[in-house]
């Protein structure tokens, strides 16, 4: 995904005409996306600048902006935005997703509360830092995790123009991806490697 | 097609003035991944398709090469997700650049944003978010909608969302906020059917005294589709078929302006696309019916071999 991240085109300073609105939609947005904490920036370099995090913490000292709305529309607004990540989630994510079945949106409302990107590649970040965020929890089975991983691999060079990420996996994806994909994979070692290269991209199996 | 539906509003002309001057594309879809194939099986069948440009920006080839076939087989609108017409910031002069960019490649007849904010405080919210129904609101939108028509060429129409929040302070309701940002800044309108329909359920008014008090003449396009109930209120979660209320909603509109477009804007629990086509026939039988399109179906492009 192409990063379009520049700052200056993307945080131009509101003018005075509109500072009202400017503080009531900043106080809104930090409302929203109850941006509380995110992943540590890595080499994924679509996170916000420095100064939106000032703004960010300015702008929670003026939420009394939203005193006048009722906290029951803030918190559908809120759920509704959660609800849109799932479903984008589930459409990067396909098989992942399904294997999750119906855990899949309550584990993904627990990863909302503490992760919420600032970027326009906000969507693939959200299936990228899940898959990270899956794999630190326990409680689903291996495969799953694995899979997790696995079918991230292509998601996770694209945020970079250029990229090589290797992937040891034990079962074979192969296989289950081509069947119907109801029980769990056989197990069979494999090593997966992906490139980005510009626009090229391309995952395959090394080992 | 869509070339000769451009000249139609005139290619160099870049507001919309009124509906009557536009293209009637008819009926269509909004195009979705699952459907790729499908559509082009069933093309006689979809007039017209509604893109998301924000799907065609990457430079891949791949991308660019799906919309130059999109475009030869189908009439195309391009349909924005985050320009962000509302945000007080202004305009992501990178967003607007891309988007320049597709509606550039596509030729279509018109392209349409959201009456709403996205982006505030350098946080993307991710989301359609209301705007207070101000004169601070609407003179922040005049700005921001006339660099956005200085930088694409075409007619633009601004959709209604789904408002999850009102403001105590609005100063003026629905209808009159509306109205007043079509007429001022010469744009069209995308009525969103179900939008409407859902904030008449979830605020409880009257859906026809909003409708009733648009301009005619400046509705250019519908969306419509089924949400689902959540605890007492009505989600626009485009996840369900339309429901009788909506259809009855949808004719109201079809009866009251002469519009050019209909889309189905089907996004989750996508259903087989004959369930589409269903609704598709249906939603054309009522334009039909009350003579806004002609009685035969305007298949859409033959490809360029056959």
């Amino acid at each position: 995904m192409k990063n379009r991240d520049n700052p200056a085109s993307r945080n131009p300073t509101p003018s005075r005409e509109f500072a009202e609105l400017a503080e009531l939609q900043r106080a809104l947005a930090v409302a929203l996306t109850q941006s509380k904490s995110k992943p540590q920036s890595d080499e994924l370099s679509v996170h916000p600048t420095g100064q939106s995090d000032a703004n960010k913490d300015e702008c929670l000292n003026k939420i009394d902006y939203l005193q006048s709305i009722d906290p029951r529309e803030l918190q559908r607004a809120s759920e509704t935005l959660v609800r849109k990540r799932i479903s984008q989630t589930r459409h990067l994510l396909p098989l992942t997703t399904g294997a999750l079945a119906t855990s899949f949106p309550k584990l993904f409302c627990r990863f909302a509360t503490v992760h919420h990107f600032d970027s326009n590649a906000a969507i693939l970040l959200d299936a990228i830092y899940f898959v990270r965020w899956l794999s630190a929890q326990n409680g689903e089975p291996d495969w799953i995790i694995e899979l997790a991983r696995w079918e991230s691999l292509r998601l996770s060079v694209l945020p970079s123009r250029f990229a090589i990420k290797l992937l040891g996996t034990r079962f074979d994806w192969v296989t289950w991806y081509a069947s119907n994909r109801q029980a769990p994979p056989r197990r069979r070692r494999g090593l997966w490697i992906a490139i980005r290269a510009g626009t090229w991209t391309r995952v395959w199996r090394a080992l | 097609m869509a070339a000769d539906a451009a000249a139609v509003g005139g290619a160099a002309v870049n507001h919309v003035t009124r509906n009557v001057q536009l293209a009637k594309l008819g009926v269509g879809l909004g195009l979705r991944d699952a459907y790729h194939t499908d559509v082009f099986r069933h093309r006689r069948e979809i007039e017209f398709l509604e893109i998301v440009a924000d799907h065609f920006f990457e430079t891949n080839p791949s991308a660019h090469s799906l919309l130059s076939l999109l475009k030869n087989n189908f009439p195309l609108i391009p349909h924005g997700l985050s320009l962000s017409l509302g945000s007080a910031e202004g305009l992501d002069a990178s967003y607007l650049r891309q988007f320049a960019k597709v509606v550039e490649h596509v030729e279509p007849a018109w392209w349409s944003e959201h009456i709403a904010f996205t982006r505030a405080g350098g946080i993307d919210i991710g989301h359609l978010t209301p705007l207070p129904k101000t004169r601070q609101s609407l003179a922040c939108l005049r700005r921001n909608i006339r660099q956005a028509q200085d930088a694409i060429q075409r007619p633009l129409i601004l959709e209604n969302i789904t408002e999850t929040i009102r403001f105590p302070n609005d100063e003026f309701d629905e209808a009159s906020f509306l109205g007043q940002i079509v007429d001022e800044n010469d744009c069209g309108l995308l009525l969103d059917v179900t939008n409407l329909y859902t904030n008449s359920v979830n605020y409880r008014f009257d859906p026809l005294q909003v409708l009733w008090r648009l301009p005619a003449d400046r509705i250019v396009q519908l969306h419509f589709v089924g949400g689902h109930w959540d605890d007492g209120y009505l989600v626009d979660s485009h996840s369900h078929t339309t429901p009788p209320e909506v259809w009855q909603l949808l004719e109201e509109v079809v009866k009251y302006s002469p519009l050019c477009g209909i889309i189905l804007e089907r996004d989750e629990q996508l259903p087989p696309i004959e369930v589409l086509l269903d609704e598709l026939r249906k939603a054309r039988e009522i334009a039909v019916r009350h003579g806004r399109f002609p009685t035969a179906l305007q298949p859409a492009n033959q490809p360029a071999s056959s």
